[in-house]
C-alpha cells in the first residue's frame, strides 16, 4: 500500500504544469499577434460603404471631396450624424428638413414634427383619430428612415395632446444614412512637408499619393491641393480609393469580446503603455492572468481538491479564450485572406462570428437541455421495473430517430411547425436523443445486480437506490452519451439554417449558394472549434462528475 | 426468534422454491441453511427480509409476522450480507458501513463512533482504509466491510448468503474463525446460507439441509453428522462425515490421560516396565524435571542400547504431538503421520498431559449422544 502511494507521489512530483505552460504559449502568442500591424481585407465590408462626391473648385488646383456614405466600424457604433437637423417644425417653416415636409404632406391635420437622434414626435390636430394617423404614418416614416423598418415602435401618447411618437431601441437608427467622421477636428497642412508630421489619416494620404501638395481634413470633407499638369480623374479615383483603404485601418479598433472594458480600466491602473498591444490587450492580459493562476493551482492548491478547482479553472478559461477568439473579426479576416487571397467577400455582412455562435449555441443548448431531460427520463424510465417492457419500444424509437436524415426531418418539421427556431430544435432533439437514452440504459444496466441487491436489502427505498446508487454509478456512462449527443448535435445544428434557425449554419448556405468559399470556412472553422470546444468541456465535466470511488482502476 | 411458518413460496408457473418450510431459529444462534444448488435456501433467506414475498404461510420475527412493517423499515433492522459483498464503489468505506445508520438517521458523530468501532472489530484500520474506495480493497477486506456494514446499525436478525463465498479457503477460513469471535461478542441471531457442509459445521449452531425447497433434517452439526435421517443426507454431508464429527471434537475432550510414558532418568528396566504395562512397543519420553515432553523410546532400540538416553529418539514436541485446544481430526492426522498407538497430547507449556488413541476415536464416533453433550458444553 505504502508502496502505490509512494509512487503516485513521485509521478505528480515529476509531472510538468502543463496548464500554465499551455497558458504561457498562448500568452506570447498574441503578444506576437499583437504587435502585427492588422489590414483588413473584406472589401465588400470595409471599404464599400465609403462615398465620396468630387467638386473641382474653379480656377484652383483643388479637389473637395465629400465623405457621403459609411456604414462599418468594427461592431463599434458609429456616432450619428443627422444630415437632417434636429429640433421641432411647423407646417410651413423654411427650415424644415426633407422628411418632416414628407411627413406635413402625407396628412393635413399635422401640426407640429420633432425630430431627435431617435424618435420622430408628431403632433396632429383634433380631426384624426390615433390609429389612422398612425396607420397613414408608418409607411413614410420607414421610407424616412429606410435602414431599420423592422426596430421602429409607434405609441400614442396618453397625455391629452394629440401626438404619436414613433421611436427605436437599435443603435443603428438613422434618418437616412448617417456620415462617419474622416477626422474629429479640422486639420489643415500646407505643404507636403506639413502633412507629413501631421495625423496619421495626412501622412497616409501623401505617402501614398504623390501630386498632393496641400491638405485639409474636416470630418465630412477633405480638401487637396494638387501640383500642377495632374491629370484629375486617375488622380481623384486614386485618392478615393486612399481614403477607402485607409479608413478601415485607421478606424480599427479589433473588438475582442473579453473583456472590452478592460483597456480604459487596466492601462491606467497598471501604468502601463498599451500601444503595440492595443489589439489584443485583454486577451493578453488574461492569458497572463491564467498563467498564474494555473501555477498557483499546481504548486499550492491542495491535493485533494486540486482536481475539481483545477478543472472548473481549464472549463472557464479556455471557454472565454475560445469565445475571445471568436468575437476577434479582424483575425476571422486576416485567416480567410490567407486562405482565399483573391476572395473579395471574406466576413459574411448578415453577422458577426459571434453573432452566428451565439445562435448556434442557443440552438444547441436549448435542444440539448430537452435531450438531456427528456433522455434521461426515459432512460430511467425504462429500467424500472414497472416500465421494463417498454425498453425495447423506446430503443426502436431513438434509434429510428437517428436513422432519419437530420435534413429529412428538418424539411418535414417546416411544414408541420413552420419556418424558424423550433423545428430545427425539434429535429435536433429526435436526432440527439440516442446516445442519450441509450447511455443512460447501458449505464445503469451496468450497475451489478449484487450492489441493487445489497442496497434494497440495507433498506432503501426505490427511489434512494436509484439517487444514490444507481445513478451515481452510471453516472460516468451517462455524462459520455451526453457528451456525444452535444457534439454531433453541434454539427447537426448548422442544417437548422436552412429552415432559418440561424446560427453558424447561415455563412455556409450562403456561402455555398453565393459561391463564396470564405463564408463556407466562415461557418465550418468556427463550428469545428466549438464541436472540439464542447468535446473538451463536457470531458472535463465528466471527470469532475464521476465519483472518485469510480476513477480508481482495478 | 425467527419462525418460519408452513411458508411457501410458489411462482406463477407453478415451481415452488419453499415448500412447507418450518424452521425456529433462537435468539443468539447462527441457524445455517445448506443444500445443493436450487434448493432454496437463498429463497428462505430472502423471504425474511421480504426481498421475495412469501406467497402462503408467514415468517414472524420475534412473534411478530414480518409483513406488517414496510419492506424498507423491515430491511433497517436486520444486517444483509451476501457473497458478492454489494459495497457501492463510488462510497467510501466509511461511508459504505454507514449506509444503514444513515438511512436511520443516526447523527454523524454517533456515525463516526460506530463505524470506527465496527471497523476496528472486523480487522480493518479505519485511519488506514476508512477513506479508501472498496475498489482499493483486497477480496478479503471487502468481505470484512461486508460484514461490518451488515452490522452498521446493530441490528438483532443478521441474514448472511454466502458471506465468505468469494475468498480464497485459506482467507475464508480466517474469516470464519474471526466472524465466530465477533459473534461471541455480539449474539446475533443469524441465518447463514452456504452450500459448503465444512462451513456450515464449523460455523452453524444448527443445520437446516434443504432439498427442492423441503426441510429434510434440522439438527445441531454433530446430530446431523451422527445420525443422518435419511440417504440423501448421509450423502450431502458425505462419506468422510465421521472425519467431520472428528472436527466438532477437541482433543482435550478426547483424550485418555494414562499413556505409556517415563521420565528421561528412568532405567532401561524401567522403561521395559511401562512397556509391558501399556502393552506396547513404544513409551514417550518427558523431561524429570518439567514434565515436558522430549521425545520417544521404542521396544527394539532397548535391547540395543546402554541406557534409555542413548535409545530415546529426539523430536522437537510440535513434530509429533497434537496441543490440546486442537481437534479431534488433527490428532487423527498426526496418528496416521506416525507408526505410534497413540497421539500424545501437550498443554500451551508443552507438557504431556495425555495421548488420543484410535480406538478411542472409534469410540467417540460411534457414541452420538456423547458429542452433542460436549458441544454444548463448550458453550457455542
Amino acid at each position: 500500500m505504502s508502496a502505490a502511494k509512494a509512487k503516485v507521489s513521485a509521478s505528480s512530483g515529476r509531472r510538468l504544469p502543463y496548464g500554465a505552460l499551455m497558458w504561457l504559449f498562448a500568452t506570447l502568442l498574441i503578444f506576437g499577434v499583437g504587435q502585427q500591424t492588422v489590414t483588413l481585407h473584406d472589401q465588400e465590408k470595409f471599404t464599400g460603404d465609403f462615398d465620396f462626391t468630387v467638386k473641382q473648385v474653379e480656377g484652383e488646383n483643388s479637389l473637395i471631396f465629400s465623405l457621403t456614405a459609411g456604414t462599418y466600424l468594427y461592431g463599434v457604433t458609429p456616432e450619428v450624424i443627422l444630415p437632417t437637423p434636429t429640433g421641432s417644425f411647423s407646417r410651413g417653416d423654411e427650415t424644415a428638413p426633407q422628411v418632416a415636409r414628407a411627413l406635413f404632406d402625407t396628412l393635413d391635420s399635422i401640426t407640429e414634427i420633432t425630430i431627435e437622434a431617435r424618435t420622430i414626435t408628431v403632433v396632429y390636430g383634433s380631426d384624426m383619430e390615433a390609429e389612422q394617423v398612425r396607420s397613414r404614418l408608418r409607411r413614410p416614416v420607414n421610407n424616412a428612415v429606410a435602414n431599420d423598418r423592422g426596430t421602429i415602435t409607434a405609441e400614442v401618447s396618453g397625455t391629452a395632446e394629440k401626438t404619436i411618437l414613433f421611436s427605436t431601441s437599435d443603435d443603428r437608427f438613422r434618418y437616412a444614412q448617417y456620415q462617419p467622421a474622416l477626422v474629429e477636428s479640422i486639420e489643415d497642412y500646407d505643404s507636403r512637408a506639413a502633412a507629413e508630421a501631421g495625423s496619421d489619416l495626412a501622412r497616409f494620404i501623401v505617402a501614398e499619393s504623390r501630386p498632393v501638395q496641400s491638405l485639409r481634413l474636416e470630418p465630412t470633407r477633405l480638401v487637396v491641393g494638387y501640383a500642377e499638369g495632374t491629370a484629375i480623374e486617375p488622380f481623384a479615383r486614386n485618392l478615393r480609393e486612399i481614403l477607402n483603404d485607409f479608413h478601415p485601418r485607421a478606424s480599427l479598433a479589433p473588438h475582442l469580446w473579453l473583456l472590452t472594458v478592460a483597456p480604459e480600466i487596466i492601462p491606467p491602473l497598471l501604468a502601463i503603455a498599451v500601444e503595440p498591444l492595443e489589439t489584443g490587450l485583454p486577451l493578453f492580459l488574461f492569458t497572463l492572468l491564467m498563467v498564474a493562476v494555473e501555477s498557483g493551482i499546481f504548486f499550492v492548491a491542495r491535493e485533494g481538491k486540486k482536481n475539481l478547482l483545477i478543472h472548473l479553472v481549464h472549463i472557464a478559461s479556455v471557454f472565454l479564450l475560445f469565445w475571445s477568439i471568436f468575437g476577434h473579426e479582424p483575425l476571422w479576416d486576416a485567416i480567410l485572406h490567407a486562405i482565399f487571397p483573391t476572395s473579395a467577400q471574406l466576413v459574411h455582412p448578415q453577422g458577426t462570428v459571434i453573432d452566428f455562435t451565439a445562435q448556434h449555441l442557443e440552438l444547441v443548448l436549448t435542444s440539448s437541455i430537452y435531450i438531456i431531460s427528456v433522455g434521461l427520463f426515459l432512460g430511467v424510465m425504462v429500467t424500472r421495473d414497472n416500465f421494463r417492457e417498454f425498453l425495447p419500444l423506446v430503443n426502436n424509437l431513438v434509434n429510428s430517430g437517428q436513422t432519419v436524415p437530420t435534413l429529412a426531418i428538418v424539411a418535414i418539421m417546416g411544414p408541420i411547425i413552420g419556418l424558424g427556431f423550433m423545428p430545427a430544435v425539434v429535429a435536433l432533439i429526435a436526432y440527439g436523443l440516442l446516445p442519450v437514452v441509450r447511455n443512460t440504459i447501458a449505464g445503469i444496466e451496468s450497475v451489478s445486480v449484487s450492489i441493487v441487491d445489497s442496497a434494497r436489502g440495507m433498506g432503501m427505498t426505490s427511489q434512494q437506490i436509484l439517487l444514490r446508487t444507481e445513478l451515481p454509478i452510471a453516472s460516468r456512462i451517462i455524462m459520455a452519451g451526453i457528451r456525444t449527443s452535444m457534439v454531433i448535435n453541434i454539427g447537426t445544428a448548422t442544417l437548422g439554417a436552412f429552415v432559418g434557425s440561424g446560427g453558424l449554419g447561415i455563412p455556409i448556405a450562403s456561402g455555398l449558394s453565393m459561391t463564396v468559399d470564405a463564408f463556407i470556412l466562415l461557418g465550418a472553422i468556427p463550428a469545428a472549434l466549438l464541436a472540439i470546444l464542447t468535446d473538451y468541456v463536457l470531458g472535463r465535466l465528466e471527470v469532475v462528475l464521476t465519483p472518485r470511488g469510480l476513477l480508481i482502476e482495478t | 426468534m425467527i419462525e418460519f411458518k408452513d411458508v411457501i413460496k410458489e411462482y406463477p408457473n407453478g415451481f415452488r422454491a419453499v415448500d412447507d418450510l418450518n424452521l425456529t431459529v433462537h435468539d443468539g444462534e447462527i441457524c445455517v441453511l445448506i443444500g445443493p444448488s436450487g434448493c432454496g435456501k437463498t429463497t428462505a433467506l430472502r423471504m425474511v427480509n421480504r426481498l421475495i414475498d412469501v406467497t402462503r404461510g408467514e415468517i414472524l420475527i420475534d412473534g411478530q409476522p414480518n409483513d406488517e412493517f414496510e419492506p424498507e423499515v423491515l430491511r433497517r433492522k436486520i444486517g444483509y450480507a451476501i457473497q458478492q459483498i454489494g459495497l457501492l464503489p463510488h462510497m467510501t468505506i466509511r461511508d459504505n458501513v454507514a449506509i444503514v445508520p444513515r438511512l436511520l438517521d443516526w447523527d454523524e458523530e454517533r456515525i463516526r463512533q460506530r463505524v470506527d468501532l465496527l471497523l476496528d472489530m472486523v480487522g480493518i484500520d479505519p485511519s488506514i482504509h476508512g477513506d479508501k474506495y472498496p475498489r482499493q480493497l483486497s477480496g478479503g477486506q471487502q468481505q470484512r466491510v461486508g460484514v461490518a456494514r451488515a452490522l452498521g446499525a446493530d441490528p438483532p436478525i443478521m441474514l448472511m448468503d454466502e458471506p465468505f463465498g468469494a475468498v480464497d479457503p485459506i482467507t475464508r477460513a480466517i474469516l470464519q474463525e474471526e466472524f465466530l469471535q465477533i459473534q461471541q461478542e455480539v449474539g446475533k441471531t443469524i441465518i447463514f446460507v452456504t452450500h459448503d457442509i465444512d462451513e456450515a459445521i464449523y460455523m452453524g449452531d444448527r443445520i437446516a439441509l434443504l432439498r427442492t425447497g423441503r426441510l429434510v433434517q434440522y439438527d445441531t452439526p454433530d446430530d446431523l453428522l451422527a445420525m443422518p435421517r435419511d440417504d440423501f443426507v448421509r450423502e450431502f454431508v458425505g462419506a468422510d462425515r465421521s472425519l467431520k464429527r472428528l472436527h466438532l471434537i477437541s482433543v482435550k475432550d478426547s483424550m485418555m490421560n494414562n499413556v505409556p510414558c517415563c521420565e528421561d532418568d528412568a532405567t532401561l528396566e524401567e522403561v521395559e516396565a511401562c512397556l509391558e504395562r501399556h502393552r506396547s512397543d513404544s513409551a514417550f519420553v518427558v523431561d524429570g524435571g518439567n514434565g515436558k515432553l522430549l521425545g520417544w523410546v521404542e521396544r527394539t532400540a532397548l535391547a540395543e542400547s546402554g541406557s534409555l538416553a542413548e535409545a530415546m529418539r529426539h523430536a522437537p514436541a510440535a513434530s509429533i504431538a497434537v496441543p490440546e485446544d486442537a481437534t479431534a481430526r488433527e490428532a487423527l492426522s498426526v496418528l496416521l503421520s506416525h507408526s505410534f498407538d497413540v497421539t500424545p497430547v501437550i498443554d500451551a507449556e508443552g507438557v504431556l498431559t495425555g495421548g488420543v488413541s484410535i480406538q478411542r476415536l472409534q469410540d467417540l464416533v460411534e457414541a452420538p449422544g456423547i458429542h452433542a453433550a460436549m458441544q454444548r458444553e463448550r458453550g457455542r
